[in-house]
């Protein structure tokens, strides 16, 4: 599946936000996940489907200041 | 009414049509508690003591960090002068304030947040500012924020990234820090101790918390996004951040968990 992750066209095996964060090596602690410009609920990622053409972003939750 | 000296000083944000007298006078009254004086909160406290907050008779700029300055601090904390250095944070942004217009009413709390102290602290405050430096204080606060029903704008900064949301409880629809962050979730996000900061980019986002306090509190539309800067491609993201039925602090099943 081709999509848009981070800026940068992918193809991708994973079919949901939960797989594409194992398939990138980023199911961890602390990231945080939008798909097509909203945030996707760490809870929701496992049903969360991506389709052809989505654009994902993965990204880190800071919090220094 | 506005005396001689305000129209003066205020004359050029008067002239806004979403501002003017009114937006002035209720600005002036508004009691604003900013946690955290370091990169967020300095540029955060000049926009807000140069607006006007604390001008009033009710109004007040309360300025809360424990920390004391260091040579490190200078790159980014604006406020801060190398013969400041040991002083405490809350008392120098404090006398910077007051120098700046000394006419808006500061106080200084020479404290960190904590969770016990939060909630009594928010008595009679406005809105808050998260310029906190830690995942623990934004948790804290965010929780001591939705339950008292305050608003809040947090803004974060390391390394080259930014990111910045406005926290309205009681608003439709609207999430909280939570809701973006789960606090069950075990990360311990990286400091800037540790992982650096940019000093433009803490900039940045500590101005635009100022803008969004001044916004809610001018009454301007609400606006409950997730704001993501990158400073490396000098890329802005805004993110729609929904309310979580499942937050354990302000979904629908939360009194179980909290």
């Amino acid at each position: 599946m081709n999509i848009t992750l981070n800026q940068e066209r992918k193809t991708v095996a994973a079919v949901t936000v939960g797989q594409l964060l194992v398939e990138m090596g980023q199911d961890k602690p602390g990231v945080a996940v939008a798909r097509n410009g909203a945030v996707v609920r760490r809870t929701a990622w496992a049903d969360t489907a991506i389709a052809e053409g989505d654009t994902l972003d993965i990204f880190s939750v800071i919090a220094g200041g | 009414m506005l005396n001689d000296e305000a129209y003066l000083r205020f004359g050029r944000q008067l002239l806004l049509p979403e501002w003017g007298e009114a937006g002035q006078q209720r600005l002036a009254d508004k009691r604003v508690l900013v946690i955290g004086l370091g990169g967020l909160g300095c540029p955060a406290l000049q926009y807000l003591a140069g607006a006007g907050i604390g001008a009033g008779e009710r109004g007040a700029l309360v300025l809360m960090d424990g920390d004391r300055i260091s040579l490190s601090n200078l790159p980014r904390q604006t406020l801060y002068r190398a013969d400041q250095i040991g002083q405490s944070k809350a008392q120098a942004a404090k006398a910077w304030a007051k120098q700046h217009n000394p006419g808006i009413r500061v106080e200084a709390l020479a404290q960190m947040a904590s969770a016990e102290g939060l909630p009594k602290r928010l008595a009679g405050i406005d809105l808050v500012l998260d310029c906190t430096d830690n995942l623990a204080s934004r948790h804290a606060i965010n929780r001591a924020c939705v339950r008292a029903g305050v608003p809040l704008i947090s803004g974060a900064a390391i390394g080259w990234q930014g990111q910045l949301m406005v926290i309205e409880p009681g608003a439709v629809d609207a999430p909280c820090f939570a809701c973006f962050s789960d606090p069950a979730d075990s990360a311990d996000a990286a400091s800037c101790r540790e992982a650096g900061v940019v000093g433009p980019v803490v900039g940045a986002v500590g101005t635009l918390q100022a803008l969004m306090a001044l916004r809610l509190l001018l009454g301007l539309p609400p606006e409950h996004k997730l704001h993501r800067f990158d400073g490396l491609t000098v890329h802005w993201q805004a993110f729609k951040l929904a309310k979580a039925d499942d937050c354990p602090l302000c979904g629908s099943a939360a009194e179980e968990r909290v």
